[in-house]
């Protein structure tokens, strides 16, 4: 199948001074949540009221910019009206997409809001034709947004068999395990990722610094790292602690090395696989962030539009790498193997 | 109420695979499940080995499903399911991939599809799903719930160690050092997983992509419970020993034979890394309470100091007053004009001049915050209350949140130079206290601050203009 329009640009947004700062560094849409536990950024002081996201909207509409509400916890029954309800207020507001993993929400947005285009959340793990398939056929779906699990290859043969928007997460947090399939914060604190919609909840966290700048992270009192004074750390979520492994009598990143994604280098690769857009991680971080990595991303969009080069390796383009999580960035998946 | 088995979680090579599935032949299992779920790499299952073991169940009297992979990526993969569908007629989907094969075959979903409310197990019965395995995350409150609305049968999974998350990437090839690609099935010489510890407790089971339960996951107990909420069948996961032992123990219990009480000590006995059942409770997974028993010690050790609300109890400053910080009256005096404080302090008092961000400010019902600065030793306070935002040099006062940096970078992420996640991850920040808080300040004020300041930039700018 052919795809001749230009790849654009999601950005996140955790509040309204990031999304004005994603809308005038360029992006092509922005994804927002509402603050109830209806989204997977439900953190502390985060997210948009109603009243919010609907100057939100109008903000971005004004400069051209779509606007996509994530609803994409899987509610358990009494979680299920609250997000029905997340659902008619992105309507309501005139947010242009809802993001969703849950069936019920799914079957929800299709019957009841038939204007809001359904991009399917990365966490239904949708990774290939079948499940796409299903998808695009029971619910309508317009968009996948891929898991973070398969490499450019797979992306590109999976784009031979569907007309449907392809998204990519290309920046920002890389979850260590198959999106949606990660109970490992769960496990720890009793309480669902899933459905409250906050990895390692803040109320469980505690950094505990000791002599010379040490720090220890606890999760619902358990031990999951410790950090050196000098150290970069990470964010608190079990994926990326260090645990003891009696086979190879050692502490290991068992689950994953404290990275971050930064796929920049193969945004051409990218294009040429058929992506319809890329998606930035990041709704929790600060306007700074999304101005620093929207306009670095746009700049590169922009070139390879023009067909001109450009280089990730550049200075103000190395920037980016300042902003991310651990010690290195990765390309995940992406890069097969 | 039936007994299924579920599929084989972890590379035991074809020899144990034969023997474990002759044992259970003869086990008084109504249900069993066969195939790969877990890794595309490994080989043990060929659709000619599974076919076998198929006809062989069925001839002893047992339903017979055939599992999928959690994950697939490949073409291959998914017509390798495809066949062996075909081949045993009744399915057990574990992958979004083959939920289209329900209207073709009678199918399970797994837990893995992620079915959290009866909603959606709807929505999968009209589409020709017939059973719904519950994620053992889901409490019994959300399972009895589940059971007692939804049009399909239910299925929870009640003894072995439990699946807690799958990954593209082998654990166990990147904890010996390799990747996992050309592995060589590393995974087979570890036919139980390899333990981890966190804090001396073991917590995880890695085997190859997935993690499991460190413990074994038990509700003998309250299989009484399961029974009246209407679950029709419980699912024992296989383990590398007893299997057809402990699906006799739940017959037995289920059938009024035996007293769980007596049940769950024997399994608790050949349990090597103890039980757990946390989650069935509403409780972190690794945790085990018996109800015929007093809570276990395992019970959560800091939380004495979260406070109903989710808040950390304040903790106290105990840092007070030195030589290194400026005394109240010397401050002022000693303000320079790039001074963080006095930056800080100027900030809000303009702040404080808006009507608009006192009103918002009010939202933060007496938030105190220390700012430490690493370099010159000083520390000061912005409290936040219902009258606005004040600065002070420093305070004896409980906190709720400290923030040490250098004073450079407590004024970029203050005034938004700075991102403040950014600033944490490349050490030049820390924080301790309630981290609760802590992330509200991050996410909420320090935006309405920055905004605030921003627009009183552009004001400034225009003025300029004029």
């Amino acid at each position: 199948m052919t795809h001749k329009s230009k790849i654009q640009l999601n950005v996140p947004a955790g509040n309204l001074p990031s999304l004005m700062a994603a809308v005038d560094a360029g992006a092509d849409s922005v994804y927002i949540g509402f603050r109830s536990p209806t989204n997977l950024r439900n953190l502390p002081g985060l997210n948009f009221s109603v009243e919010e996201a609907s100057k939100a909207v109008q903000y971005a509409h004004r400069h051209g910019i779509r606007v996509y509400v994530t609803v994409n916890t899987y509610p358990m029954d009494h979680q299920l009206e609250e997000c029905f309800r997340a659902v008619d207020d992105a309507d309501d507001i005139g947010a242009d997409a809802v993001i969703v993993a849950d069936l019920a929400v799914l079957e929800y947005a299709r019957s009841r809001h038939p204007r809001l285009d359904i991009h399917l959340s990365c966490v239904a793990g949708a990774a290939d034709p079948g499940a796409v398939r299903f998808y695009r056929e029971e619910f309508g779906v317009s968009c996948i947004i891929i898991p973070r699990v398969l490499s450019l290859e797979q992306i590109a043969a999976l784009r031979q068999q569907t007309d449907v928007l392809l998204e990519v997460m290309v920046f920002g947090v890389l979850c260590a395990n198959y999106d949606g399939r990660c109970c490992l914060s769960s496990f720890i604190t009793g309480t669902s990722a899933h459905s409250i919609g906050a990895c390692a909840p803040a109320e469980f966290v505690r950094f505990e610094e000791t002599k010379g700048g040490h720090m220890t992270l606890e999760l619902n009192g358990i031990t999951i790292n410790k950090f050196v004074a000098t150290q970069e750390r990470t964010y608190p979520t079990p994926c990326k602690g260090k645990y003891y492994n009696p086979v190879v009598g050692r502490r290991l990143h068992t689950f994953q090395e404290p990275c971050c994604l930064n796929a920049l280098p193969l945004l051409p690769e990218l294009v040429a696989a058929g992506v319809d857009i890329v998606k930035i991680e990041g709704r929790q971080r600060s306007a700074v962030y999304v101005r620093l990595v929207t306009s670095i991303w746009r700049e590169a969009i922009d070139a390879l539009n023009r067909s001109e080069s450009f280089d990730h390796r550049k200075s103000e383009n190395v920037a980016l790498e300042s902003v991310l999580e651990g010690i290195a960035s990765s390309l995940g998946t992406l890069s097969g193997g | 109420m039936k007994i299924s088995v579920g599929p084989a979680p972890s590379h035991w090579g074809r020899n144990k695979i034969e023997s474990f599935y002759r044992e259970l032949a003869q086990s008084p299992a109504d249900y069993v499940y066969l195939g790969e779920t877990i890794c595309g790499c490994r080989s043990c299952f060929s659709p000619d080995f599974l076919g076998r073991i198929c006809d062989e169940f069925t001839r002893a009297g047992k339903e017979v499903y055939a599992s999928s992979l959690t994950l697939v990526t490949d073409e291959k993969q998914y017509r390798a399911f495809r066949d062996l569908a075909q081949r045993v007629q009744r399915i057990e989907i574990n992958s979004p991939a083959f939920l289209g094969f329900a209207r073709r075959y009678p199918a399970v979903t797994g837990i893995f599809l992620n079915v959290y409310n009866s909603a959606a197990a709807d929505i999968l019965a009209e589409r020709k799903v017939k059973r719904i395995v519950l994620h053992p995350e889901l409490g019994f409150q959300s399972v009895a719930i589940i059971a007692k609305r939804c049009t399909v049968d239910t299925e929870v999974v009640v003894h072995g160690h439990i699946p807690i998350a799958i990954s593209a990437a082998c654990q166990t090839a990147r904890s010996l050092g390799r990747n996992g690609d050309g592995c060589g099935e590393l995974c087979r010489r570890y036919p139980e997983g390899m333990v981890l510890e966190a804090g001396d407790r073991p917590l995880f089971r890695i085997e190859g992509p997935q993690t499991l339960s460190a413990a074994t996951y038990c509700l003998v107990e309250y299989l009484p419970q399961l029974a009246k909420a209407g679950v029709n069948i419980v699912r024992v996961l296989p383990q590398w020993n007893h299997t057809g032992r402990i699906v006799r123990i739940y017959r037995d219990v289920l059938e009024y034979r035996r007293d769980c009480r007596d049940a769950a000590e024997e399994l608790k006995a050949i349990s090597p890394t103890g039980l757990c059942n946390g989650w069935f409770l509403g409780k972190a997974g690794w945790i085990y309470e018996s109800p015929n028993m007093p809570p276990a010690s395992t019970e959560i050790r800091s939380r004495s100091c979260v406070l109903p609300d989710g808040r950390l109890q304040k903790e106290s400053n105990r840092r007070h007053y030195d030589a290194n910080n400026f005394a109240r009256e010397d401050w002022r005096r000693n303000l320079s004009s790039n001074d963080i404080i006095l930056e800080v302090n100027q900030l809000v008092e303009m702040m404080n001049r808006n009507p608009q961000f006192i009103k918002q400010v009010t939202e933060f019902k007496g938030i105190t915050l220390v700012l430490s600065a690493t370099d010159t030793g000083r520390e000061f306070t912005i409290e936040l209350s219902k009258k606005g935002v004040r600065v002070c040099p420093y305070t004896d006062e409980p906190f709720d949140v400290k923030i040490r940096a250098t004073e450079q970078v407590l004024w970029a992420v203050i005034s938004g130079q700075m991102d403040a996640d950014a600033a944490f991850f490349a050490g030049k920040a820390s924080v301790s206290g309630s981290v609760v808080t802590a992330y509200r300040l991050k996410n909420r004020f320090l935006s309405l601050l920055q905004r605030h300041l921003a627009h009183r930039l552009e004001i400034e700018d225009k003025s300029v203009v004029k």
